[in-house]
């Protein structure tokens, strides 16, 4: 359940709609239904992984992944087609995360802006990797659920050089 | 002996997993060769410095105080610890950790503790150059800093060695009226496993992308389908070209193993209003045209710098071991040139050039399967007789002519 801020109450149904969104996230990156989570995500969506820690600028700025829906819809193609020759041996990755927290309401659009640890095993190949970090989720509420805006990824070691990175953590 | 393992059309395959090979070509050919170190612009101020690791020694890059850039070892004179441990930051003196030595950012010894518990003639006392951080011979073009670690007799200096292939960092500083260009952006790096000479042999071939680049090229496509794709799909989507185009894209091979190619992903730059005029007027018409217009791509400086001026991005390579290379790259800003031409060259890197690359897990994976099948059999490859004699000045990127030449400068340094 998601870990709410002093002085906020929202309506149960509503974390709950959130908590289940934050649950299908990570379980269907864990099974690999890309299409199943890309619906996750607004029209308007981000995925950001900086490259820098507390970076806050991704266009002067480079990153790890900076992709809307399109470029994240092109990666989603490259990685299961069938001549992705880097996956050739089969990918298969664990995200466990830590508890959510409710940081803020974001009061003139009215997202939710949620935080959670998270560390990812990935097993590729001959070679399990791991990647540890903080998510950080703009949640846009719909009537009945939430859509994620954005997604951002701050790796721990986002800084240090790293072997092709070819699925989103 | 190392000359012989590589001939045209059978390369002995423990050239690239012999850890003997691999340690001889640090010493003969990294040490001996002028190798990028960083620019200028990363250490700008006196005491500013930054960690670079070239041919497996820990060096660093520091500007002394007489606005001269240095390179030092980072290497403490008395029990060999590191003295400097931040990756960048500015210093007035360099001391070490552990004991405390202390030196100026040329390297001299300036302080230690103790002093007269040393006797004798070479005892070490403060000034003695026998007792300073060893330090480099540094050369800069274009306010881009190489370093030579060996000196052997006959080594040219860096503008000599650059040659021809001097022009793309040319063509970089010339985007700027001023000349002026700086790191920024970051840094983005990757690590390769195969063989540092695996990376440099794929920068011109044209040969490859239908075949390794197939899953990027068929997402860039579908993700093109829609009407006007913007430049990150039309820059994976790039490999898709025919093989014939890949034929007309001119490669040049220079002395020294140096090499560009010409034609790759043209953009159309110089109509941003007064840029164009702006470089014409520091420049001239006819070099402001060619710094907008001549696009090289991959330029290599061999063995460890490679460069594509047109999106400002600076390379460095540094092997790790006979199967592991790291890759890192910079997005240079140009002074006066416009805010979009960064935000794009920025783009650029993280599309082509970071380790989330569509592009870039195929060719890795290209790479990785070279080295396997070379650690798992031992006897000769056929690694270069496609195109024999093009002449150096008519190959194409269907052409395996800038191996050879990368071959000739192998083979002349490691046989000395």
């Amino acid at each position: 359940m998601i870990v709410l801020p002093e002085n906020l109450e929202v309506p149960s149904t509503r974390l709950e709609a959130a908590d289940r969104v934050l649950h299908l996230e990570c379980e269907y990156l864990n099974l690999g239904s890309y299409d199943q989570w890309l619906a996750l995500f607004s029209e308007d969506c981000l995925y950001w992984a900086p490259l820098a820690p507390g970076q806050d600028d991704a266009k002067s700025h480079s990153s790890l992944f900076h992709e809307n829906r399109e470029l994240m819809r092109m990666r989603i193609d490259r990685i299961t087609h069938e001549a992705a020759h880097s996956l050739a041996g089969g990918i298969r990755t664990s995200r466990t995360a830590g508890p959510a927290a409710l940081r803020e309401i974001d009061e003139e659009s009215g997202d939710w802006i949620v935080e959670r640890r998270f560390q990812m095993t990935e097993r590729q190949g001959e070679r399990t990797r791991l990647f540890a970090g903080l998510c950080t989720y703009r949640l846009r509420p719909g009537r009945e659920s939430f859509l994620i805006r954005e997604k951002r990824v701050d790796l721990i070691d986002c800084d240090q050089p790293h072997e092709p990175l070819e699925v989103f953590f | 002996m190392f000359g012989e393992m590589v001939r045209v059309g059978a390369v002995d395959g423990r050239v690239y997993t012999s850890r003997e090979v691999f340690a001889a070509e640090i010493e003969r050919v990294f040490a001996r060769c002028w190798n990028y170190v960083g620019h200028l612009s990363e250490i700008p101020q006196p005491g500013d410095y930054r960690r670079v690791t070239v041919a497996g020694r820990p060096l660093i890059l520091i500007r002394h105080e007489d606005g001269t850039p240095r390179v030092l070892l980072n290497r403490c004179a008395h029990r060999g610890a590191a003295v400097v441990g931040r990756d960048c930051g500015r210093a007035r003196r360099l001391r070490c950790p552990y004991h405390g030595w202390t030196y100026a950012t040329d390297g001299a010894l300036k302080q230690l503790p103790l002093p007269g518990g040393y006797k004798g003639d070479d005892a070490p006392r403060c000034g003695d150059p026998a007792w300073s951080l060893e330090s480099y011979p540094v050369e800069t073009y274009r306010d881009f800093a190489f370093v030579r670690l060996e000196e052997p007799e006959k080594a040219p200096p860096l503008a000599e060695f650059l040659g021809p292939a001097g022009e793309a960092l040319d063509l970089m500083a010339d985007r700027s009226p001023t000349g002026r260009l700086s790191v920024a952006g970051g840094r983005l790096a990757i690590v390769l496993r195969c063989n540092w000479k695996v990376y440099l042999e794929n920068l011109h071939d044209g040969l490859h992308p239908p075949h390794v680049h197939e899953s990027s090229i068929s997402a860039a496509r579908a993700a093109a389908a829609g009407g006007q794709p913007p430049e990150e799909i039309r820059w994976v989507a790039a490999n898709g070209q025919p093989l014939a185009t890949f034929g007309e894209l001119e490669v040049r091979c220079h002395p020294h193993g140096h090499s560009d190619m010409s034609g790759f992903r043209k953009e159309a730059d110089g109509r941003d209003a007064g840029y164009r005029e702006a470089l014409e007027e520091a420049w001239g018409a006819k070099r402001a045209d060619r710094a907008l217009t001549r696009n090289l791509h991959n330029a290599c400086f061999y063995p460890g710098a490679s460069a594509h001026p047109q999106y400002m991005q600076m390379r460095r390579l540094t092997p790790l071991a006979p199967n592991r290379t790291l890759v890192e790259s910079w997005t240079l800003k140009a002074e006066g040139a416009p805010e979009s031409h960064f935000l794009r060259n920025v783009r650029y890197a993280n599309t082509i050039h970071s380790p989330s690359s569509l592009v870039k897990p195929d060719d890795a994976e290209a790479y990785r399967r070279v080295q396997q099948g070379l650690e798992g059999s031992p006897g000769p490859v056929s690694q270069h007789r496609r195109d024999e004699n093009p002449g150096p000045d008519t190959s194409t990127a269907l052409s395996e002519e800038y191996v050879r030449s990368q071959y000739l400068a192998w083979q002349s340094y490691m046989e000395d």
